[in-house]
């Protein structure tokens, strides 16, 4: 039996027996509802596409009030249609009604159904300004086309533009990232617990490689968690694209693609560290106690995203934290939902975490393999890594 | 041929294997014996590479024991283990393949293993809603899926009610019957005398006594020799004896092999109405302690 072979036969045990576990279906459909929550939630506060408004005249007005009303929604980058009504009566009822959103009647008085100071109040405020200005350096005999050569007015930047709003996405992406792969990376754990608490180790290792049986586990759960991503990524890119319910800012799809490799090398990364944490303990009670070092990482990484990453993903702190391996995975795609993470520093981290992982892979391992055939006790690293040597070859 | 010789493991203070050796030869049933702690798992682990030796060999038909020769193994661990949610049948023809077997042909073992062990109807049970003489049969499924040509048992008994233990020795016989090489431990010593034809017996990491049954005993030192008289009460102190046992008339001695049973018989007569006499060589327990001065 080679080593693929046997790895193949773990992985594919481990990815079917859990795909029919409660735990796994119950979480698949609370990622979907999680996510497609905040997604909801982002694209309705914070959409890349115009508002739009429906707006009513009725009565006397500034002849040249429905162009500038025109002229001042594009100008505000809001969409606003407009109906003539016959009568103010009429018009008032429409906003009462809420078939429209706020009405101009009498050419002096702007209706809304609450007078908070709501982006139309202004349009209309201003509109009517600009059309009773007109009207009047009309009766003046003054040609409003004149005024418009008074002199062009220029605009001059500090900074270079900003990239459409990525702060929901990388937030998004964040804690989903995080979720993903300490929900899978404890799934390791319990598992390779599950294994030595039971000893079935013995019965599995007896006819194949201590290293077979880590790497399939690890590669197995990977794929139920690529599972469930890739059904998130397309749930998200299809609502959005296919049935047009939301507009996602245009990093959503770079940044949905980049999360599968992220956590694909973010996943490697914990889960053998998860790995070797649980096989130095021989009971379920002790593995979330064994498993600490590793889960702070974990969570200290989170935190460190979440508080210099995502508020400036393009500072030198942010930078710099993000090329930290056990930060990387779930820092990088925060910034390429910004959308402005340069292509080279996003490489210069995959090989960055590539090198740490080979590192980690191989440490962890060593200690796994030490460590998941000793009876007794909590083992310490260091037993694990000596008792290693000895049973070379396994 | 499996030869384990001059097997050496200290965990600590604690010394496992102190040189120990076996042997078992195809179509023949080794029972590998001696108390607790003995040092009978480390052996057996030792086999399937799962304890690293500070000294000794493992090799089967003359070659030293690798991956390879390992997927033509059966081994069944002193602390039972399978995945205690995945389904009987799925388990079991998962080892198979494991072991090298196609899907097919696992799954076709699986099923006749399942049914000769009476567990046929529960492969789509979790293993853990069976009970525990089920779970030791699925166990036992588990080992023998792949019909290996050594089938390596760590306490195979233990925890089995009488109906348990006859399917059980009937399963192993069976095994050696067609040629493959079994091995199993036990720490009843004179539970399993019917059921292997060879033995080696082992105290603290050392073989204390080996080879077949018969010549285990028949090579003993001692003879039991055990006398039954009508009258409890009866004072008789044979000479060159060693009382083992004393209940409601029946007495138990151990007297040296080469002693004369006429002579004992005799001076028993004279001692009182004698109902029952046997003069025999001594079981695998008294060898056992024999050999170890306990």
């Amino acid at each position: 039996m080679n080593f693929l072979r046997s790895t193949y036969l773990v992985a594919w045990r481990e990815a079917t027996e859990r795909a029919r576990s409660r735990a796994y279906v119950v979480s698949t459909i609370f990622t979907v509802v999680l996510v497609g929550g905040l997604i909801a939630v982002v694209a309705l506060t914070d959409t890349g596409g115009p508002k739009s408004y429906t707006v009513g005249r009725a009565g006397v007005a500034p002849p040249a009030l429905a162009t500038s009303i025109a002229m001042v929604a594009t100008a505000s980058d809001v969409l606003v249609s407009q109906t003539e009504y016959s009568d103010a009566a009429a018009a008032r009822q429409a906003v009462a009604d809420g078939d429209i959103d706020a009405a101009i009647v009498a050419g002096d008085t702007i209706v809304v159904k609450h007078a908070d100071g709501s982006t139309i109040e202004a349009i209309l405020a201003t509109a009517l300004g600009q059309a009773r200005l007109v009207q009047q350096l009309d009766a003046l005999g003054v040609d409003p086309a004149t005024l418009t050569d008074a002199g062009a007015i220029s605009v001059v930047a500090t900074e270079p533009p900003k990239s459409d709003t990525g702060e929901g996405i990388a937030v998004t992406t964040v804690v989903l990232l995080f979720l993903v792969i300490t929900t899978y990376g404890q799934w390791v754990l319990m598992g390779v617990v599950e294994e030595k608490s039971t000893h079935v180790v013995e019965q599995v290792v007896s006819s194949t490689s201590v290293r077979s049986l880590l790497a399939g586990k690890v590669i197995g759960i990977a794929a139920l968690g690529l599972g469930q991503l890739v059904l998130l990524v397309v749930l998200v890119i299809g609502a959005g694209s296919v049935f047009d319910l939301f507009t996602l800012p245009s990093a959503t799809v770079p940044t949905a693609l980049w999360s599968i490799v992220w956590f694909l090398l973010g996943f490697a990364f914990y889960a053998v560290a998860y790995a070797a944490a649980a096989s130095l303990v021989s009971r379920s009670e002790d593995a979330q106690a064994g498993a600490m070092p590793v889960a702070l990482f974990g969570v200290a990484s989170y935190l460190v995203a979440l508080t210099f990453v995502v508020p400036d993903p393009e500072s030198t702190v942010s930078r710099v934290i993000s090329l930290l391996p056990p930060v990387a995975p779930i820092a990088y795609p925060a910034r390429i939902a910004f959308g402005d993470a340069p292509v080279w520093e996003i490489l210069a981290g995959v090989a960055l975490t590539i090198v740490a992982i080979v590192a980690v892979v191989r440490l962890a391992a060593r200690i796994y393999a030490g460590a998941i055939l000793s009876a007794g006790g909590r083992m310490k690293p260091r037993q694990a890594w000596r008792a290693s040597r000895e049973l070379a070859g396994r | 041929m499996l030869e384990l010789a001059g097997l050496a493991k200290r965990y600590g203070e604690v010394v496992a294997l102190d040189g120990a050796g076996v042997v078992a030869r195809p179509g023949r049933i080794v029972g590998f014996l001696g108390p607790n702690g003995a040092g009978k798992t480390t052996a057996m682990r030792s086999v399937f590479g799962l304890v690293a030796l500070d000294a000794g060999t493992v090799a089967w038909n003359g070659r030293q024991v690798d991956a390879a020769a390992r997927l033509r193994f059966g081994y069944m661990p002193e602390q039972r283990g399978l995945y205690p949610k995945m389904r009987v049948g799925a388990q079991v023809a998962w080892l198979g393949r494991l072991r090298g077997m196609s899907r097919t042909d696992a799954a076709r073992s699986t099923e006749a293993w399942l049914e000769r062990l009476g567990l046929d109807g529960r492969s789509n049970d979790r293993v853990e809603a069976l009970s525990h003489g089920n779970q030791q049969r699925a166990q036992l499924a588990a080992s023998l899926v792949h019909d290996p040509d050594l089938l390596v048992l760590d306490e195979p008994f233990s925890g089995l009610d009488p109906m348990g233990v006859d399917a059980m020795s009937e399963v192993i016989r069976g095994r050696a019957a067609e040629g493959a090489t079994v091995i199993f431990s036990s720490h009843q010593l004179d539970l399993v005398q019917d059921i292997c034809q060879d033995v080696a017996i082992i105290d603290r990491g050392r073989i204390v006594a080996a080879g077949t049954i018969d010549d285990v005993r028949g090579t003993a030192p001692s003879r039991r020799l055990e006398v039954s008289f009508t009258d409890p009460s009866v004072r008789w102190d044979p000479p060159n004896a060693r009382l083992i046992r004393d209940r409601n008339g029946l007495r138990i001695y151990m007297v040296p092999r080469d002693a004369d049973p006429a002579a004992y018989l005799t001076g028993a007569m004279a001692a009182g109405v004698v109902s029952g006499f046997a003069f025999e060589a001594p079981r695998l327990s008294e060898v056992f302690r024999e050999a170890v001065g306990r």
